[in-house]
């Protein structure tokens, strides 16, 4: 008894002991890491505000109202006197410095081209206040007869700045040492006969008044110099200028989708200056760090400046002259210069290193005239939605803007067909989708109910996607007979696009080394290498003429093989100026010649154009690679839809592929917001297959890890676009950091909720239909 | 080798590159992973910068802007931040919000460099200037102050010089004394020195051994090199810490164990200027470099993404102009500071979707879980085919799961060869076990038919037959001389005679058997087992394969053909051309079956592979050891002398080839410029 007893005991002891031992273990020996599951955040309050999205709007009454009116004339002799007006603006004219105001009759808000009153605490130097003071601005490049060469490009202004010892504010009082300013009213507005007498440089500058605002013009011809040569060429640059926060407001720029700049917000930068269409790469090219993104570029030549939401506002629109234009941005920040202005920069004669050691004036000006269209704005259209509105209307007034969409919702799918790989021996052609696989892809979302789609194709070709453009028309038979493709392209007649570019080129392509590849001003080949490229590294940029022929010379051969549409790449974006032959084509004859291109190419193709300047839009019929947002620079306070809203509801626009998205939620709902159509990057086989060609920067193609987003994307956001259908956007406000109503013209309200929480009763990460809208 | 990110090239650079596919996230950066050769590889944006702060609401004082601030902590479990601003000599404290902060140490601290707090609110304060470290209590109050140590082991250094701290569980501080190359400095809570801890190594280079070996004793006392200082340093959840050195290449960042010794790789893909590194929640390690780029790591040392850049000028948002410090919350927001021109600021990155999928998915390949990190990993690889360490957690997960196949297909993909020959072992085993007994009783059968035929001379005809088409094959004169290779693996000697003196080969039959060297040398490259070669088809280059098998070859049969002609040999060139490659007979004979063999074996049996290669080349070499004696009929003596001077003549062969090459090119620039100053004058 007493040996069981014992045995027991011990059985008893044992599982009372480890039990404990299993306690003590399962408390502290567990561990602590913590897991942030997808989805949940504890947001900080203030993503929303980050430049990235769009702030609150600042509706605060402007009780500033602009510039003072001088109405009796002053101990200095100023005096605003009122030469023209018309229904809503009164044209004032102060003949001694020089300065234009205009003065709108109903709100009373004046708009000056310059300061007439600069205190001295508000810019660093006597320099700066010359140039706030003066209407116009001549940068010249002085001709040193010593050693034979042109200097650096310096500033003289009509009007100069004295300090004063009795007072904080400048004597402002014409350059007469330097120019001389005669002025004349002409029965539209006034007229400015400029002679910068000292560098014998004349121009004539014409200020006119119309229905809407000001024109201001410098006609090319009417510029006469001898041995100094005009550089560049301010006009009105402080024309709506605000100094410090007095005014509220901001200035909107159209950088990639739109940015604003508010006043009043700190950043690091103060200052920036921006190439209207890019820069050129005409004048030689830099070193490119290849671990940050391309910049994005300002793809229409307007800005603006709202000074009070909804009240006054400017929109300036560079009708001419554009191409060679800089948006020169400044504000109140590190430079303790107080005011805010925005102003082009007109770049009359470029300076440049021929053959990239000598430094070089051009001879001939390569600006031609200068236009420039200041459209003022009140009420509703004084923001960047109303900015967007009044340049739709005004460019398809004047044809630059045409009706081709149908309003329907439709998915742009970007196939990869074919590319070429590194074989044993030399290189060999691989299918990463046959036409047949397409068709089932095709196929396949139509039971998923996506109904309308439009394709792209890409690497269609014989001789695969990289390193064969411009492409010689062949069709791969790999990836489908001749036969084939006609029977499918005659069945989707205008959903497929075959894509091209006969701007770059490469070896394997039909341009000709010798004459097509262009000539640089500094007289070097456009010929470049992208280190990063995995298997063609090297090739060209053509002359735009050369792209014309070649363009013009294959309009039948797409005819012939049933190609209805083209997506054109690289054209609408890039712009350079070339040499060829004792002659220079300036930025502005290439851009005719492509749009004489383009417009050939549209009479008998749809022509799709992948991000393309505004002189280009006449032409489109689907706009690819929309972004949807700015550079991220710190200077900018707001990522708006400007773009995308200037073309809402005549043509179609495609952002850029979900596919490479990092926040997919965040940035799908970005579509609804900015009214773009979703694209997709897919192939048949998985993306690895490309991983030794030139399209190894794209990780994730294979239809089938998309096709569900693919059909999430049509199936949600049809209905909603269904009822949109082609209008234009009304009204886009931001109601709380992270909510954004959006009102069309066919008074359909929209409600789009990015943040994690309710917002009255729309869901998180959610949009929601407001009103069903009422149709026009 | 690895891929430098800024690429300078003497060519000209677009600006405005090619239309890239990029992912479009509104960023500036590109944002960049490694796959599973260790190259870098874009893939899609894991941070988004968010925010700026250029200024705190300082509730005990007037100063509300950074200074020259070095040092940023997050301490997780009070969720507070304690940043070092050096130049208004303070330490600042504040929550996420990241709006109102309280100053601490004014007055006592001097330059404090480093800072650190604990979960029971203490901060640790490094103070450069003051010589000390400050021990703070949450009020700000001086509990403690550690001066340098009194003892003997710290050295005969005149200044303490604290930099950076970090503090374990137990209260043991870690202080990165600045310059001091013994390593950190080791403290426990009372103060008491425990030591030098994870001090940095010196690799030996080729030209210091040399430079060693040649010179005096004086000299060498002065060619003393010491170690880098560590830069600075982070602690993780379990107490090891981790060093980040300014200057390493390859083990710049290091997780020390216990002992102080490193167990990361030393081929990290990493740069020699980082500036801090931070623990995350996961163990995983974020580091910010001098160049303005973030790394994260795995615990493991794997780079999971590396993105941002330098601007000077502060004119984007992400991007540095010269980035001091960087912590990381427990939601994997990243804080970094940054110094531009005189202003100080914050930045703050936020992660996006695909992050997070990463960061979930690491939890739980970690802790084990490899299948439930299935689901996650296979959702970062829809997203991003290329992501090759999704290959190898989904690769663990089948493996797991017993399903072979499918783990072998993903091992491959990522690269990992111990995997892939773990998941194979199984197949093959299985394999075996299947079909084993039937080869076994077939191969049996086999032996007694064959057996049964000879005895009883069943098959005597169709032998004779065969024997028959093989003399006539023999007989035509081409393949008789490239068969004639079989001799020699038994009578090479006999061989090489045979070839000399009887012409038993031509060189036409000699050149057939070079090209069936240099193919069998490209299948090797093609067709050998992923296990023993986990390189791609595609990155093979017949032409590098030339240079490297052939091409030596050449170079060898024609020096030692030069050489022979001055001194003592006489082989003429026929004889050395056609004997060298005879010399190569294992290889040529035997070779396919070790590639046959590799795609069979596992990596337990490597033994067995690596055996059999070393084992034909050094028969192939021992051969041209006696081909040479033979061909030039040398004695041992003599031939020794013959091959060195070969060896000699063959590296100046290649030098001279170089150096003409370089001067070539020079040439051609040097014409080029001329060319272009007539033009641009003309």
């Amino acid at each position: 008894m007493a040996k069981r007893k014992k045995i027991l005991l011990i059985v008893f002891g044992f599982c009372f002991l480890s039990c404990v031992l299993l306690l003590t273990v399962s408390t502290f020996g567990q561990s602590k890491t913590i897991v942030k599951k997808v989805g949940a955040q504890d947001t900080l309050t203030d993503y929303y505000t980050s430049s990235r999205f769009t702030k609150v709007d600042d509706l605060t009454v402007n009780t500033k109202k602009g510039a003072d009116l001088i109405e009796t004339i002053d101990e200095a002799g100023n005096l605003d006197q009122l030469i023209h007006q018309n229904d809503r603006f009164e044209m004032y004219f102060n003949e001694r410095l020089n300065i234009v105001k205009l003065k709108n009759k109903e709100s009373g808000y004046v708009w000056s081209s310059a300061l007439d009153k600069i205190d001295k605490n508000d810019v660093p130097s006597p320099y700066h206040a010359s140039f706030l003071s003066s209407s116009v601005g001549i940068g010249y490049f002085f001709y040193n007869t010593t050693n034979e060469s042109y200097g650096d490009t310096q500033y003289c202004f009509i009007n100069q700045a004295r300090i004063n010892k009795d007072s904080d504010l400048y004597i402002l009082e014409p350059n007469t040492a330097e120019v001389e300013v005669k002025s004349e009213i002409t029965p539209t507005g006034v007229k400015l006969d400029i002679n910068a007498k000292r560098y014998q440089i004349t121009l004539k500058v014409y200020i006119d008044l119309h229905a809407n605002g000001l024109v201001v013009k410098v006609p090319d011809s009417e510029i006469n110099e001898n041995i100094h040569l005009l550089s560049t060429l301010y006009l009105l640059p402080a024309f709506g200028a605000t100094k410090g926060t007095e005014e509220p407001g901001y200035m909107v720029i159209p950088d990639g989708s739109g940015a604003l700049i508010r006043y009043g917000e700190v950043s690091q930068t103060s200052q920036i200056a921006l190439r209207y269409f890019g820069s050129d790469l005409g004048l030689g090219s830099t070193i490119r760090n290849i671990s940050l993104n391309p910049e994005k570029t300002l793809t229409a030549p307007i800005y603006g400046l709202i000074n009070g939401v909804n009240q006054n506002g400017l929109l300036a629109i560079l009708e001419e002259g554009s191409e060679q234009a800089e948006l020169f941005v400044s504000l109140k920040g590190t430079l303790n210069i107080n005011y805010n202005f925005l102003t082009p920069r007109f770049i009359v004669r470029n300076k440049f290193l021929l053959y990239g050691v000598n430094s070089t004036v051009e001879k001939n000006r390569s600006c031609g005239d200068i236009a420039t269209n200041y459209w003022l704005l009140e009420e509703e259209d004084s923001s960047y939605v109303g900015i967007a509105r009044v340049y739709q209307n005004y460019l398809v007034a004047k044809g630059g803007l045409q009706k081709t969409t149908d309003g329907n919702y439709s998915v742009l799918l970007e196939v990869i067909m074919s590319e070429t790989v590194p074989a044993l021996i030399g290189t060999k052609n691989i299918t990463l989708t046959s036409l047949d696989a397409l068709k089932n892809v095709l196929q396949e979302l139509k039971e998923l109910k996506v109904e309308n789609t439009l394709l792209v194709l890409k690497g269609w070709n014989k001789k695969g996607l990289s390193g064969a453009t411009p492409y010689n028309l062949k069709f791969n038979k790999k990836v489908g007979s001749k036969s084939d493709f006609r029977e499918f392209l005659s069945e989707y007649p205008t959903g497929v696009y075959l894509y091209n570019d006969y701007q770059v080129a490469y070896d394997k392509g039909i341009a000709s080394g010798r004459t097509d590849v262009a000539r640089t001003i500094q007289r070097l080949k456009m010929s470049y290498s992208d280190s990063e490229a995995e298997l063609y590294q090297n090739y060209s940029l053509l002359y735009p003429l050369a792209s014309k022929e070649l363009a013009l010379g294959d309009i039948k051969k797409y005819q012939k093989l049933n190609i209805r549409s083209l997506a054109l790449d690289s054209i609408g974006t890039r712009l350079y100026s070339t040499y060829l032959n004792g002659k220079s084509n300036s930025r502005m004859d290439n851009a005719e010649i492509y749009r004489e291109l383009t417009a050939a190419l549209s009479r008998s193709l749809r022509l799709g154009l992948y991000t393309p300047n505004s002189y280009l839009w006449a032409y489109l019929s689907a706009y690819f690679d929309m972004s949807l947002y700015s550079n991220h620079y710190s200077l900018y306070t707001d990522t708006v839809p400007l773009i995308p809203y200037i073309l809402k509801g005549y043509v179609d626009y495609y952002a850029t592929s979900v596919n490479f998205y990092a926040n997919l939620e965040d940035q799908t709902l970005r579509l609804l917001d900015y009214g773009a159509y979703p694209s997709f990057t897919i192939t048949d086989s998985p993306a690895r297959d490309l991983k030794y060609t030139n399209s190894n920067q794209l990780f994730s193609t294979r239809y089938a890890d998309w096709k569900d987003k693919i059909a999430e994307l049509y199936t949600v956001y049809q209905p909603v676009y269904n009822l949109i259908k082609d209008a234009a956007v009304a009204k886009r406000s931001v109601v709380s950091p992270g909510v954004v109503e959006i009102e069309y013209s066919n008074q359909l309200k929209l409600r789009i909720n990015y943040t994690e929480n309710y917002y009255l009763s729309t869901p998180p990460n959610a949009f929601e239909v407001l009103n069903g809208g009422v149709k026009d | 080798m690895k891929k430098i990110l800024i690429i300078v090239l003497l060519s000209c650079f677009l600006m405005i590159p090619l239309r890239v596919n990029a992912s479009d996230n509104g960023v500036a950066y590109r944002t960049w992973t490694t796959n599973n050769q260790g190259e870098i590889v874009p893939t899609q944006d894991a941070y988004l910068p968010n925010r700026i702060i250029y200024s705190f609401n300082v509730a005990n004082s007037s100063v509300n802007s950074l200074a020259k601030a070095e040092d940023l902590y997050y301490e997780p479990q009070n969720q507070l931040f304690y940043l070092a601003d050096t130049g208004n000599k303070r330490i600042l404290v504040f929550d996420k919000s990241l709006k109102d902060a309280y100053q601490i140490g004014e007055g006592i601290l001097q330059k404090p460099e480093g800072v650190y707090a604990t979960s029971d609110g203490k901060i640790y304060v490094a103070d450069y200037d003051a010589q000390k470290v400050f021990i703070f209590d949450a009020s700000g109050n001086v509990v403690k102050e550690i001066a340098k140590p009194d003892h003997p082991l710290f050295g005969t250094q005149s200044f303490f010089r604290p930099s950076k701290i970090v503090v374990d569980d137990v209260g043991t501080m870690y202080i990165v004394d600045a310059g001091n190359a013994n390593g950190l400095v080791q403290i426990t809570s009372e103060g008491a020195f425990l030591g030098y801890f994870g001090a940095n190594y010196i690799t030996p280079n080729l030209s210091y051994v040399i430079r060693f070996m040649f010179s005096t004793k004086a000299q060498r006392a002065k060619m003393v090199r010491s170690p880098i200082a560590p830069t600075n340093l982070a602690i993780n959840q379990d107490g090891l810490i981790h060093t980040v050195t300014r200057g390493l290449s390859g083990n710049a960042l290091k997780k020390l164990n216990i002992a102080g010794n490193n167990l990361f790789p030393d081929t990290m893909y990493d740069q020699s200027d980082f500036n801090d590194c931070f623990v995350g929640p996961i163990g995983n390690i974020y580091t910010i470099s001098e160049s303005g780029y973030i790394y994260e790591y795995d615990s493991e040392g794997n780079l999971l993404f590396a993105f941002g850049g330098k601007d000077p000028t502060g004119k984007f948002i992400g991007l540095f102009a010269n980035p001091r410090s960087i912590a990381v919350d427990e939601n994997y927001r990243i804080y970094a500071i940054d110094h531009l021109n005189t202003q100080d600021y914050l930045q703050v990155f936020e992660p996006s979707e695909f992050a997070d999928l990463v960061h979930t998915s690491i939890y739980y390949y970690q802790e084990g879980l490899y299948s439930e990190s299935r689901v996650p990993w296979e959702q970062v690889l829809q997203r991003n085919n290329m992501f090759d360490l999704a290959h190898n957690g989904i690769g663990n997960a089948y493996l797991r799961e017993s399903n072979y196949e499918e783990a072998m297909y993903h091992f491959r993909l990522a690269g990992n060869t111990s995997g892939y020959s773990d998941a194979f072992w199984e197949i093959r085993n299985l394999w075996i076990m299947t079909y084993g007994t039937y080869i076994f009783i077939g191969i049996l059968a086999l032996a007694l038919v064959l057996y049964i035929g000879r005895k009883t001379a069943l098959f005597s005809h169709l032998s004779e037959e065969r024997h028959r088409m093989w003399e006539k094959i023999k007989s035509v004169k081409i393949i008789g001389e490239v068969l004639y290779i079989g001799t020699f693996i038994k009578h090479p000697i006999n061989g090489f005679y045979e070839v000399k003196k009887h012409g038993k080969m031509s060189v036409f039959a000699a050149t057939i058997l070079y090209f069936v060297f240099y193919v069998e040398m490209i299948l090797s490259n093609v067709f050998t087992g992923f296990i023993f070669n986990p390189s791609d088809v595609e990155t093979i280059s017949i032409v590098k394969i030339l240079f490297l098998s052939v091409m030596p070859i050449f170079l060898g049969v024609i020096c030692n053909y030069l050489i022979s002609s001055i001194t003592e040999g006489c082989g003429r060139f026929k004889d050395v051309y056609i004997a060298t490659i005879c010399s190569f007979a294992p290889i040529i004979l035997f070779y396919p079956f070790v590639i046959i063999l590799s795609n069979v074996l596992t990596l337990n049996e490597q033994f067995i592979y690596q055996a059999l290669k070393v084992f034909l080349w050094a028969w192939s070499f021992l051969l041209v050891y006696i081909m040479i004696k033979e061909i030039q009929e040398l004695s041992f003596r003599e031939n020794h002398k013959n091959i060195f001077i070969t060896l000699i003549t063959m590296i100046l062969f290649v030098a001279f080839g170089f150096l003409l090459y370089m001067l070539g090119a020079q040439v051609v620039n040097f014409v080029k410029e001329v060319v272009i100053e007539v033009l641009s004058n003309g």
